[in-house]
C-alpha cells in the first residue's frame, strides 16, 4: 500500500511511511501537518492506493516453474500462484479501503 | 487510484490468465524444444551464478534505499545482529533457496522428465512428485520475495521524505506500522 498526496500541479507525490489510518499517521509524524519537501500538507490530503499487483506476479512465477512439470504443472502453477498472489492483494485493497475512510 | 471496493481485478486475472494459457500452448507446440531449452537452463553455470547474484543485490539495494530515505523495512530474517545483517543474510538465505532449489530440480527433471540418469534412485513415483511439490513452493516463494524486495526498493526510491512541521525527518514507528 502507497500513502500519496497530490501537490499543486496534480502530481502525486508518495510519502516514505505507511499507516493503516490517518490517526496512525498523525501519531507518527507528531501532529496534523507535514512537510514533503517545502510543500506544507495535512494528514487528511493523504490518500492510499494498492502498489503491487501479486496476482499476475504469482502466476507468471507460479506458471513458469510449472513448465518443469509439464502443460498440467504450468495450469496448477499458473492457478495456484494467481490465487496465492490473489489473496495478497485482496488484504491489500482491503487496507487501501480502511485508510480511505479513516 | 484502483477500486478497492472491486471484489476481483479482472484485469490482472484477465492478463494471468493469458500469461498461463500462453506457456501451456507453447510448450505443447514446442514440446521437445522447451524440454532442451529447460534442461540448458537447469544445467547452466549462470543460472546459479543470478541464483545467488540477483537476491544478494537485491537485498543489498532494498538496505540502501531504506537508509537513504530513513525508512524501517520489516524483518527479513531476524534483526538480532542488525538491520544490514538482516538484508544481507537475506540476500544469503534466499539465494542459497533459490540454488538449491534449482539443483535439485534439475536432477528430479532430468531423470523423471528427459529420461537419463538416475539422480534419486530410491524414490517412488509418490515420492518424487512429493519432492517436486515441495521444492517448486519453496522456489515460488523464494522468487516471490525477491520480487517484492525489489519492488519495495525501487518504490522507496520514489517517494519524499516526510517531515514534521517542525521539518524534522519523520521516522517510522515499527512497533506501529505492524498492528
Amino acid at each position: 500500500m502507497k500513502l500519496f498526496v497530490t501537490n499543486q500541479y496534480g502530481e502525486k507525490v508518495y510519502l516514505n511511511l505507511t499507516a493503516y489510518s490517518r490517526q496512525q499517521l498523525t501519531n507518527q509524524i507528531g501532529g496534523n501537518a507535514f512537510f514533503l519537501g517545502n510543500e506544507f500538507y495535512r494528514v487528511n490530503q493523504v490518500w492510499a492506493e494498492v502498489d503491487s499487483n501479486s496476482t499476475t506476479t504469482g502466476a507468471a512465477v507460479g506458471g513458469i516453474i510449472g513448465i518443469l512439470g509439464g502443460p498440467i504443472g504450468i495450469l496448477v502453477g499458473g492457478v495456484l500462484g494467481g490465487l496465492l498472489g490473489n489473496s495478497a492483494d485482496d488484504q491489500e485493497a482491503q487496507q487501501v479501503r480502511l485508510f480511505n475512510n479513516s | 487510484m484502483s477500486n478497492p471496493k472491486r471484489k476481483y481485478d479482472f484485469k490482472s486475472l484477465a492478463v494471468s490468465a493469458v500469461i498461463v494459457a500462453s506457456l501451456a500452448t507453447g510448450y505443447l507446440l514446442f514440446l521437445q524444444e522447451v524440454k532442451q531449452i529447460v534442461r540448458v537452463v537447469l544445467e547452466a553455470r549462470l543460472t546459479i551464478a543470478l541464483a545467488w547474484i540477483v537476491p544478494i543485490v537485491v537485498f543489498l539495494m532494498h538496505y540502501f534505499k531504506h537508509k537513504q530515505k530513513a525508512v524501517r523495512g520489516d524483518v527479513i530474517i531476524t534483526q538480532q545482529f542488525g538491520v544490514f545483517a538482516d538484508n544481507a543474510l537475506g540476500g544469503l538465505v534466499y539465494g542459497t533457496m533459490i540454488s538449491t532449489a534449482i539443483t535439485l530440480l534439475k536432477g528430479l527433471y532430468i531423470q523423471s522428465v528427459i529420461g537419463e540418469g538416475v539422480y534419486f534412485a530410491d524414490l517412488g513415483k509418490v515420492d518424487v512428485l512429493t519432492v517436486f511439490t515441495g521444492l517448486a513452493f519453496l522456489l515460488y516463494h523464494a522468487i516471490v520475495k525477491v520480487i517484492e524486495a525489489a519492488r519495495e526498493a525501487h518504490q522507496v526510491e520514489h517517494t519524499e521524505q516526510v517531515l514534521n512541521a517542525q521539518k524534522e525527518v519523520v521516522l517510522p514507528k515499527d512497533e506501529e506500522a505492524k498492528q
